[in-house]
């Protein structure tokens, strides 16, 4: 069952995940539409929201739809076709990593770039990691 | 082309309104971006002897062709205006996430003239712009400016950039806040945005930023992930941020100490050397898509008030670290890091702020300011309270605090008493922490230096103290600083932090001038899909040099104003591998007449005839970029 690792204490918060992530998604640089993201909630601290590919995934739960499945290698999708933009599974996730795409206005999420995250081979500090 | 968005966003706080123009071609061919683009447009947009704190000072936010993209420490912006504190031109850059935004936003700059009648705040989401009610914003620290603003808009990922009390009451050498722990630091940028009744701006955009060859790019950044694990430099800077540079300064005896009366200091070991301020650091930070990380969130604890209070900040740096410390015979941690934090919320240049105070210490150790002219604040070198009294009187112009507000050029004419001989500035601009007569080459970066006594033009300690020139003689100097300026110059053309340069090789990139420049003439072309040659970056760098030049020419500046304060130029200094050595006027001259052929400028510094012409400069009057 894979997923992303992300060591707090030698991230640096520089983005660079995101900035990546975005041009696998969408060819371009646009880190505000990465399925990873940096969120400073105060002056001080920093954390990454990204999601865990959960055993049992609060997003999947919530569609009222059924456009979130879990893949046999344990990679939670969201097919877009399905996806009515309700936001339902952006609010469940306890991760924070649902996201909500401002362009396309529909819900997305990490899919581990199929097995190779960009994001991992990105990380100046190796700060991420997949298991 | 890509990389750029193509469009430049007017504002216009007289009539409220806005406008969007194309971004020039041939300006982007040719300016590159950034400096570039500043020196460009301020050059075509202010009309000569414009008043910089008057509704008719132009101010801009700009970014460069990388900046937003994966490129290694893109995310800069640089605000281009005439200073406040110098009346030169100013480029003042700072670190954060509002140049990415504007980016994304769909703009390549800014330009913002007049004057609000109102307490405003600009707000960019996309394409739609709205000029905001700023009242509640007033008298606000800087960091509560900004919580204020990202909660009013509704979102915490914007970019914000806000002054603080300082700039409100026009303290010539008030900054603009970004991201809370980083700044437009240098030259009063701050108080022309208050000038102009701006308080804050905030930028979101939803766009993404298009490369001609994305694949180069990130094939580029996997190289510099394995250079930074093989080079010793980038792991320095990690651990010590640009705290560092003290060992280099402390030793060479060039890091100023009690306003510059001495160049080194060994107070600060076990207390504020490098290896001690570790014990400070929390955590790591980085700035957007930067590699090489060095930055670290900090903290300290301090006696305030009566009670032990934590201070939290992101620094300090190098210069906030010896211009509140040793240059004022303060060696606590704790002071220093609360020293940064007030300058911080209040909105000051903390270099100009500890230039002030070093100056305003030595008047008083002197006596020719006393507790009476003080209202009571003790401005004995070391003192603490009186350090944290000033720094708030500056910021609010109270008593002595009004005088030293406008500078120390200033502040020593109105107090006088012989007190201009130690008012340690270039054009009005405190010298920053490193004292030339431990580097000669200092000496001429400063001199020349068009925003005034600044190091980021060109830092040749690289070479003069970590490498094979000799730091005590003014040989070689003037090609070797000029060739400093190339490189920072493109460096902040494009945008891209200065620290970068130590990613794209392996070892002393200081070493590696061409290198270095082959390398970002082709990074170029993998963004714009137009690279340069390396010539042409160089005579682009030339151009953006001669054009700064002539804006100051134009404002009355010449080879009288490419000094030094005479305690650099003949007063030796007592102790230290400098000790007792003088520049001297003879040689200094030598130095600067050298630097002026080869820029080709005359022996007052002003460009020939002949240098417009290969710069593509002479008619510039007559190809104005918009009417």
């Amino acid at each position: 069952m894979s997923s992303l690792n992300h060591y707090e204490q030698i991230c640096s918060y520089c983005r660079l995940c995101e900035i990546v992530c975005s041009f696998q998604r969408l060819g371009e640089f646009s880190p505000r539409r990465a399925s990873i993201k940096v969120t400073r909630p105060n002056r001080h601290d920093a954390f990454l929201l990204y999601c865990r590919q959960c055993e049992e995934p609060e997003c999947l739960s919530a569609c009222p739809v059924g456009a979130i499945s879990k893949e046999k290698d344990g990679t939670v999708l969201v097919d877009q076709q399905l996806c009515t933009a309700c936001e339902a599974c952006i609010t469940a996730c306890s991760y924070g990593a649902m996201f909500f795409d401002v362009k396309d206005e529909m819900a997305y999420k990490c899919d581990l770039c199929k097995g190779d995250p960009l994001c991992v081979k990105s990380c100046p500090k190796g700060a991420l990691s997949m298991s | 082309m890509e990389g750029y968005t193509g469009k430049i966003l007017w504002i216009d706080l007289n009539s409220r309104r806005h406008r969007v123009t194309d971004t020039p071609p041939e300006l982007c061919r040719k300016y590159l971006g950034g400096r570039g683009f500043g020196a460009r447009l301020l050059y075509e947009l202010l009309p000569p002897g414009t008043d910089p704190l008057s509704s008719k000072n132009i101010f801009m936010v700009l970014t460069g062709p990388l900046t937003g993209t994966l490129a290694a420490g893109s995310g800069k912006h640089v605000v281009v205006t005439r200073s406040p504190l110098t009346g030169t031109f100013l480029d003042s850059y700072c670190s954060s996430y509002l140049s990415a935004e504007l980016k994304f936003a769909g703009f390549d700059g800014m330009i913002i003239t007049g004057k609000a009648n109102l307490p405003t705040y600009i707000w960019v989401d996309d394409s739609k712009v709205d000029l905001r009610d700023a009242s509640r914003l007033m008298g606000k620290d800087a960091h509560d400016v900004e919580d204020l603003v990202r909660e009013e808009l509704g979102d915490r990922s914007i970019g914000v950039m806000a002054t603080g009390p300082a700039a409100d009451n026009l303290v010539r050498f008030a900054c603009i806040n970004s991201d809370y722990y980083r700044q437009s630091g240098r030259g009063g940028a701050g108080a022309v945005m208050a000038s102009k009744n701006l308080k804050a701006i905030a930028v979101r955009g939803s766009g993404g930023i298009s490369c001609a060859n994305p694949m180069k790019m990130l094939k580029a950044h996997f190289r510099y992930i394995e250079n930074i694990k093989e080079s010793e430099a980038p792991k320095i800077r990690s651990k010590y941020g640009t705290n560092m540079a003290m060992a280099l300064t402390n030793t060479a005896g060039m890091m100023p100490t009690k306003n510059l009366q001495e160049g080194k200091w060994d107070e600060v070991e076990g207390k504020i050397d490098p290896d001690s301020l570790c014990k400070h650091m929390i955590s790591q930070r980085g700035c957007y898509a930067c590699v090489s990380t060095c930055s670290h969130m900090c903290k300290t604890n301090i006696e305030w008030a009566g009670r032990s209070e934590e201070t939290l900040i992101e620094g300090p740096e190098y210069e906030s670290l010896v211009m509140l410390g040793p240059n004022l015979g303060i060696s606590d941690p704790a002071v220093i890091m609360k020293g940064t934090d007030l300058c911080d919320k209040l909105g000051l240049d903390s270099i100009s702020t500890g230039g002030v105070i070093g100056f305003a210490m030595e008047c008083f150790e002197k006596g020719l300011i006393t507790l009476e002219d003080t209202g009571g604040i003790d401005l004995s070198f070391g003192n603490r309270d009186g350090f944290f009294q000033i720094i708030e009187a500056i910021a609010y112009r109270r008593g002595i605090g009004n005088v030293l507000a406008d500078g120390v050029m200033r502040a020593s004419k109105a107090i006088g008493k012989g007190s201009e001989r130690f008012a340690m500035h270039i054009k009005g601009m405190e010298l920053p922490a490193y004292d030339p007569r431990g580097a000669y080459g200092a000496a001429l970066t400063f001199a020349v230096n068009p925003r005034g006594a600044c190091h980021r033009r060109a830092w040749p300690p690289a070479h003069e103290i970590l490498g094979h020139y000799k730091p005590y003689t003014v040989e070689g100097k003037a090609q070797l600083i000029k060739q400093m300026y190339t490189e920072n110059c493109y460096l902040h053309c494009l945008l891209v932090c200065d620290f970068a340069r130590f990613v794209p090789v392996l070892g002393d990139p200081y070493q590696q001038f061409e290198t270095l420049l082959s390398h970002y003439s082709e990074y170029i072309g993998y963004v714009t899909g137009e690279p340069y040659a390396p010539e042409e970056l160089k005579e682009l760098c030339d151009r953006v040099e001669t054009l700064i030049r002539m804006f100051n020419v134009r404002e009355g500046f010449d080879r009288t104003h490419d000094t030094v304060p005479n305690r650099i130029l003949n007063e030796p200094l007592p102790s230290g591998p400098a000790k007792g050595l003088v520049i001297g006027q003879a040689a200094f001259d030598r130095m600067l007449d050298e630097y002026y052929g080869l820029r080709g400028w005359d022996k007052r510094g002003i460009p020939l005839s002949e240098a417009l012409e290969r710069l593509e400069l002479s008619d510039i009057e007559n190809r104005r970029f918009f009417r």
